[in-house]
Protein backbone atom coordinates (compact mmCIF):
# COMPACT_ATOMS: atom_id res chain seq x y z
CA UNK A 1 0.00 0.00 0.00
CA UNK A 2 1.30 3.40 -0.95
CA UNK A 3 1.64 5.81 1.90
CA UNK A 4 2.37 9.11 0.24
CA UNK A 5 -0.39 11.03 2.00
CA UNK A 6 -0.78 9.56 5.45
CA UNK A 7 -3.25 12.16 6.67
CA UNK A 8 -5.74 11.48 3.89
CA UNK A 9 -8.19 8.81 2.85
CA UNK A 10 -5.94 7.70 -0.02
CA UNK A 11 -5.22 4.59 2.00
CA UNK A 12 -7.70 2.09 0.61
CA UNK A 13 -8.24 0.64 4.06
CA UNK A 14 -10.38 3.72 4.66
CA UNK A 15 -12.98 2.53 2.18
CA UNK A 16 -15.73 -0.06 2.61
CA UNK A 17 -14.36 -2.01 -0.28
CA UNK A 18 -11.96 -1.56 -3.13
CA UNK A 19 -10.76 -3.26 -6.21
CA UNK A 20 -7.88 -2.93 -8.61
CA UNK A 21 -8.80 -1.52 -12.00
CA UNK A 22 -8.48 -4.34 -14.51
CA UNK A 23 -5.71 -4.33 -17.11
CA UNK A 24 -6.72 -5.56 -20.55
CA UNK A 25 -5.04 -6.07 -23.91
CA UNK A 26 -7.97 -4.69 -25.87
CA UNK A 27 -11.07 -2.60 -25.22
CA UNK A 28 -14.53 -3.14 -26.66
CA UNK A 29 -17.35 -0.63 -26.81
CA UNK A 30 -19.47 -2.50 -24.25
CA UNK A 31 -17.11 -1.25 -21.54
CA UNK A 32 -18.83 2.12 -21.90
CA UNK A 33 -22.40 0.86 -22.06
CA UNK A 34 -24.96 0.46 -19.33
CA UNK A 35 -24.77 -2.87 -17.56
CA UNK B 1 -22.58 2.54 -16.37
CA UNK B 2 -19.65 0.60 -17.84
CA UNK B 3 -16.42 0.26 -15.89
CA UNK B 4 -12.93 1.75 -15.96
CA UNK B 5 -10.16 -0.34 -17.49
CA UNK B 6 -6.49 0.05 -18.28
CA UNK B 7 -5.35 -0.77 -21.79
CA UNK B 8 -1.81 -2.05 -22.16
CA UNK B 9 0.38 -2.58 -25.18
CA UNK B 10 -0.85 0.30 -27.36
CA UNK B 11 1.17 3.35 -26.37
CA UNK B 12 4.45 1.49 -26.95
CA UNK B 13 3.73 1.79 -30.67
CA UNK B 14 3.37 5.56 -30.50
CA UNK B 15 6.18 7.89 -31.43
CA UNK B 16 5.07 9.97 -28.44
CA UNK B 17 6.12 7.22 -26.04
CA UNK B 18 9.72 7.61 -27.22
CA UNK B 19 9.77 11.32 -28.02
CA UNK B 20 7.56 13.22 -25.56
CA UNK B 21 9.64 14.10 -22.54
CA UNK B 22 10.43 17.13 -20.36
CA UNK B 23 13.37 17.89 -22.65
CA UNK B 24 11.23 17.52 -25.79
CA UNK B 25 8.64 20.04 -24.61
CA UNK B 26 11.34 22.36 -23.25
CA UNK B 27 12.76 22.50 -26.76
CA UNK B 28 9.47 22.69 -28.65
CA UNK B 29 7.27 24.88 -26.45
CA UNK B 30 9.68 26.22 -23.85
CA UNK B 31 9.04 29.91 -24.66
CA UNK B 32 5.28 29.51 -24.53
CA UNK B 33 3.71 31.28 -21.53
CA UNK B 34 1.42 28.92 -19.64
CA UNK B 35 -0.74 29.31 -16.56
CA UNK B 36 0.33 26.97 -13.77
CA UNK B 37 -2.29 26.28 -11.09
CA UNK B 38 -2.56 24.42 -7.83
CA UNK B 39 -5.63 22.70 -9.26
CA UNK B 40 -6.72 22.13 -12.82
CA UNK B 41 -10.32 22.70 -11.74
CA UNK B 42 -11.34 25.61 -9.54
CA UNK B 43 -7.75 26.80 -8.87
CA UNK B 44 -7.07 28.84 -5.77
CA UNK B 45 -3.70 29.97 -7.11
CA UNK B 46 -2.61 30.46 -10.70
CA UNK B 47 0.61 31.97 -12.05
CA UNK B 48 1.81 32.67 -15.60
CA UNK B 49 5.27 31.42 -16.46
CA UNK B 50 7.28 30.15 -19.39
CA UNK B 51 6.75 26.46 -19.98
CA UNK B 52 10.50 25.92 -19.72
CA UNK B 53 10.44 27.36 -16.19
CA UNK B 54 7.46 25.22 -15.28
CA UNK B 55 9.16 22.07 -16.57
CA UNK B 56 12.22 22.89 -14.48
CA UNK B 57 9.90 23.40 -11.49
CA UNK B 58 8.27 20.00 -12.08
CA UNK B 59 11.56 18.18 -12.14
CA UNK B 60 12.78 19.83 -8.93
CA UNK B 61 9.62 19.98 -6.79
CA UNK B 62 7.89 17.36 -4.69
CA UNK B 63 4.91 17.53 -2.37
CA UNK B 64 7.23 17.04 0.57
CA UNK B 65 9.56 19.84 -0.52
CA UNK B 66 6.80 22.48 -0.41
CA UNK B 67 4.94 20.98 2.56
CA UNK B 68 1.71 19.02 2.27
CA UNK B 69 -0.18 20.86 4.95
CA UNK B 70 -1.43 23.83 3.00
CA UNK B 71 -0.04 23.68 -0.53
CA UNK B 72 -0.06 21.34 -3.46
CA UNK B 73 2.38 21.40 -6.36
CA UNK B 74 1.48 23.22 -9.56
CA UNK B 75 -0.13 21.65 -12.59
CA UNK B 76 -0.55 22.69 -16.22
CA UNK B 77 -3.12 21.58 -18.77
CA UNK B 78 -2.00 22.48 -22.31
CA UNK B 79 -4.55 22.59 -25.10
CA UNK B 80 -1.96 22.78 -27.86
CA UNK B 81 -2.95 20.05 -30.29
CA UNK B 82 -4.85 22.48 -32.51
CA UNK B 83 -1.94 24.92 -32.74
CA UNK B 84 0.75 22.26 -33.13
CA UNK B 85 -0.86 19.65 -35.42
CA UNK B 86 2.50 17.95 -35.96
CA UNK B 87 2.03 16.46 -32.49
CA UNK B 88 -0.91 14.49 -33.90
CA UNK B 89 1.56 12.40 -35.88
CA UNK B 90 3.04 11.05 -32.65
CA UNK B 91 -0.03 9.15 -31.42
CA UNK B 92 -3.34 7.67 -32.56
CA UNK B 93 -6.54 7.47 -30.57
CA UNK B 94 -7.55 3.88 -29.77
CA UNK B 95 -9.96 2.54 -32.39
CA UNK B 96 -12.73 1.90 -29.87
CA UNK B 97 -12.95 5.64 -29.12
CA UNK B 98 -14.62 6.35 -32.51
CA UNK B 99 -15.35 9.95 -31.47
CA UNK B 100 -18.07 11.69 -33.48
CA UNK B 101 -16.03 14.91 -33.52
CA UNK B 102 -12.90 13.28 -34.95
CA UNK B 103 -14.34 13.30 -38.48
CA UNK B 104 -14.60 17.10 -38.49
CA UNK B 105 -12.35 18.98 -40.88
CA UNK B 106 -10.49 22.28 -41.05
CA UNK B 107 -11.33 24.85 -38.38
CA UNK B 108 -13.95 22.56 -36.84
CA UNK B 109 -11.36 19.83 -36.37
CA UNK B 110 -9.02 22.39 -34.80
CA UNK B 111 -11.82 23.38 -32.38
CA UNK B 112 -12.31 19.75 -31.41
CA UNK B 113 -8.59 19.22 -30.81
CA UNK B 114 -8.30 22.39 -28.72
CA UNK B 115 -11.30 21.65 -26.53
CA UNK B 116 -11.29 17.88 -26.14
CA UNK B 117 -7.57 17.03 -26.03
CA UNK B 118 -5.19 18.14 -23.31
CA UNK B 119 -1.55 17.59 -22.45
CA UNK B 120 -1.22 17.34 -18.67
CA UNK B 121 2.12 18.13 -17.05
CA UNK B 122 2.71 18.11 -13.31
CA UNK B 123 5.26 17.50 -10.63
CA UNK B 124 5.23 14.73 -8.06
CA UNK B 125 2.26 15.30 -5.76
CA UNK B 126 0.21 17.41 -8.19
CA UNK B 127 -3.45 16.50 -7.84
CA UNK B 128 -6.60 16.64 -9.92
CA UNK B 129 -9.33 16.81 -7.29
CA UNK B 130 -12.35 14.55 -7.30
CA UNK B 131 -14.64 15.27 -10.24
CA UNK B 132 -16.56 13.72 -13.08
CA UNK B 133 -15.96 14.90 -16.62
CA UNK B 134 -18.36 17.40 -18.17
CA UNK B 135 -20.96 17.04 -20.88
CA UNK B 136 -21.53 13.30 -20.51
CA UNK B 137 -18.21 12.47 -22.15
CA UNK B 138 -16.08 9.36 -21.73
CA UNK B 139 -12.33 9.93 -21.36
CA UNK B 140 -9.05 8.21 -22.03
CA UNK B 141 -5.67 9.20 -20.63
CA UNK B 142 -2.33 7.88 -21.84
CA UNK B 143 0.53 8.00 -19.34
CA UNK B 144 3.78 8.93 -21.07
CA UNK B 145 6.19 9.98 -18.30
CA UNK B 146 5.99 9.13 -14.59
CA UNK B 147 3.21 7.34 -12.70
CA UNK B 148 -0.24 8.47 -11.59
CA UNK B 149 -2.35 7.16 -8.73
CA UNK B 150 -6.07 6.86 -9.62
CA UNK B 151 -9.02 6.62 -7.26
CA UNK B 152 -12.22 6.05 -9.24
CA UNK B 153 -15.84 5.78 -8.06
CA UNK B 154 -18.98 4.63 -9.86
CA UNK B 155 -21.74 7.16 -10.57
CA UNK B 156 -24.03 5.48 -8.05
CA UNK B 157 -21.61 6.48 -5.24
CA UNK B 158 -22.66 10.10 -5.68
CA UNK B 159 -24.30 10.33 -2.25
CA UNK B 160 -21.25 8.90 -0.47
CA UNK B 161 -19.06 11.43 -2.27
CA UNK B 162 -21.23 14.46 -1.44
CA UNK B 163 -21.99 14.84 -5.15
CA UNK B 164 -18.28 14.92 -5.91
CA UNK B 165 -17.58 17.90 -3.66
CA UNK B 166 -15.57 15.95 -1.08
CA UNK B 167 -11.82 16.63 -0.97
CA UNK B 168 -10.05 13.27 -0.66
CA UNK B 169 -6.77 14.88 0.37
CA UNK B 170 -8.29 16.64 3.33
CA UNK B 171 -11.81 15.28 3.88
CA UNK B 172 -14.25 17.03 6.13
CA UNK B 173 -14.49 14.73 9.12
CA UNK B 174 -18.24 15.20 9.20
CA UNK B 175 -18.58 13.45 5.85
CA UNK B 176 -15.72 11.00 6.27
CA UNK B 177 -18.02 8.17 7.27
CA UNK B 178 -19.92 8.58 4.03
CA UNK B 179 -16.67 8.41 2.10
CA UNK B 180 -15.82 5.18 3.89
CA UNK B 181 -19.02 3.69 2.49
CA UNK B 182 -17.89 4.23 -1.07
CA UNK B 183 -16.35 1.44 -3.10
CA UNK B 184 -13.12 2.63 -4.67
CA UNK B 185 -11.54 1.39 -7.90
CA UNK B 186 -7.82 1.97 -7.69
CA UNK B 187 -4.75 1.79 -9.91
CA UNK B 188 -1.27 3.12 -10.36
CA UNK B 189 -0.99 4.02 -14.04
CA UNK B 190 2.51 3.54 -15.44
CA UNK B 191 4.12 4.93 -18.60
CA UNK B 192 2.79 3.11 -21.65
CA UNK B 193 -0.68 2.49 -20.22
CA UNK B 194 -4.05 4.06 -21.12
CA UNK B 195 -6.92 4.34 -18.64
CA UNK B 196 -10.52 4.57 -19.86
CA UNK B 197 -13.04 6.37 -17.63
CA UNK B 198 -16.70 5.97 -18.66
CA UNK B 199 -19.11 8.91 -18.44
CA UNK B 200 -20.25 9.87 -14.98
CA UNK B 201 -17.47 8.09 -13.04
CA UNK B 202 -15.81 10.25 -10.38
CA UNK B 203 -12.03 10.27 -10.20
CA UNK B 204 -9.20 11.89 -8.25
CA UNK B 205 -5.70 11.59 -9.65
CA UNK B 206 -2.29 12.29 -8.15
CA UNK B 207 1.10 12.42 -9.85
CA UNK B 208 3.55 10.08 -8.11
CA UNK B 209 6.48 11.36 -10.18
CA UNK B 210 7.08 14.30 -12.53
CA UNK B 211 4.39 13.41 -15.04
CA UNK B 212 3.34 13.90 -18.67
CA UNK B 213 -0.02 12.55 -19.84
CA UNK B 214 -2.20 12.99 -22.91
CA UNK B 215 -5.95 12.90 -22.43
CA UNK B 216 -9.03 13.17 -24.63
CA UNK B 217 -12.71 13.33 -23.82
CA UNK B 218 -14.85 11.58 -26.38
CA UNK B 219 -18.38 10.98 -27.59
CA UNK B 220 -19.59 8.01 -29.58
CA UNK B 221 -22.83 6.08 -30.02
CA UNK B 222 -22.68 4.81 -26.44
CA UNK B 223 -22.97 8.27 -24.86
CA UNK B 224 -24.29 10.57 -27.56
CA UNK B 225 -27.59 11.22 -25.76
CA UNK B 226 -25.79 11.78 -22.44
CA UNK B 227 -23.57 14.28 -24.25
CA UNK B 228 -26.55 16.24 -25.59
CA UNK B 229 -28.19 16.23 -22.17
CA UNK B 230 -24.86 17.21 -20.57
CA UNK B 231 -24.59 20.22 -22.90
CA UNK B 232 -28.11 21.28 -21.95
CA UNK B 233 -27.30 20.90 -18.26
CA UNK B 234 -24.10 22.92 -18.44
CA UNK B 235 -24.98 25.24 -21.31
CA UNK B 236 -23.09 28.30 -19.97
CA UNK B 237 -19.89 26.23 -19.79
CA UNK B 238 -20.48 24.74 -23.24
CA UNK B 239 -21.04 28.20 -24.70
CA UNK B 240 -17.54 29.16 -23.51
CA UNK B 241 -16.20 26.48 -25.84
CA UNK B 242 -17.91 28.03 -28.84
CA UNK B 243 -15.45 30.79 -29.63
CA UNK B 244 -16.04 33.60 -32.12
CA UNK B 245 -14.18 31.76 -34.88
CA UNK B 246 -16.50 28.77 -34.59
CA UNK B 247 -19.62 30.93 -34.33
CA UNK B 248 -18.64 32.56 -37.61
CA UNK B 249 -17.97 29.20 -39.23
CA UNK B 250 -21.34 27.85 -38.15
CA UNK B 251 -23.13 31.15 -38.88
CA UNK B 252 -24.35 31.27 -35.29
CA UNK B 253 -25.76 34.64 -34.27
CA UNK B 254 -26.31 34.30 -30.55
CA UNK B 255 -27.17 37.95 -30.14
CA UNK B 256 -30.13 37.61 -32.48
CA UNK B 257 -31.48 34.47 -30.90
CA UNK B 258 -35.15 34.64 -30.01
CA UNK B 259 -37.29 32.15 -28.21
CA UNK B 260 -40.90 31.42 -29.18
CA UNK B 261 -41.95 30.75 -25.58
Amino acid sequence: MLNLLPQTVYDLANFRSGREIERVGSVSRDLFEES
Amino acid sequence: MGRPVILTGVVCGWEASRKWSFDFFRGKLGDKVVRASDRLRHPTMSVPMKLSSFLNYCESTTAESIGWSNKVPLYVGLQVLGAYPELLQDFSQPEVVDCVYASLEGELLQWYLEHFGVLLIGSSGAVTLLHKDLFGTHAWLAQLVGRKRWLVFAPNEVDNLSDGRVHLRAPDLSVKENIRNAEVHEAVLSPGEIIFIPKGWYHEVMCMDPSISLSFNFVNQTNYLDHILGICTDLPLWEKRIDSRLRHKLSIGWERATYPF
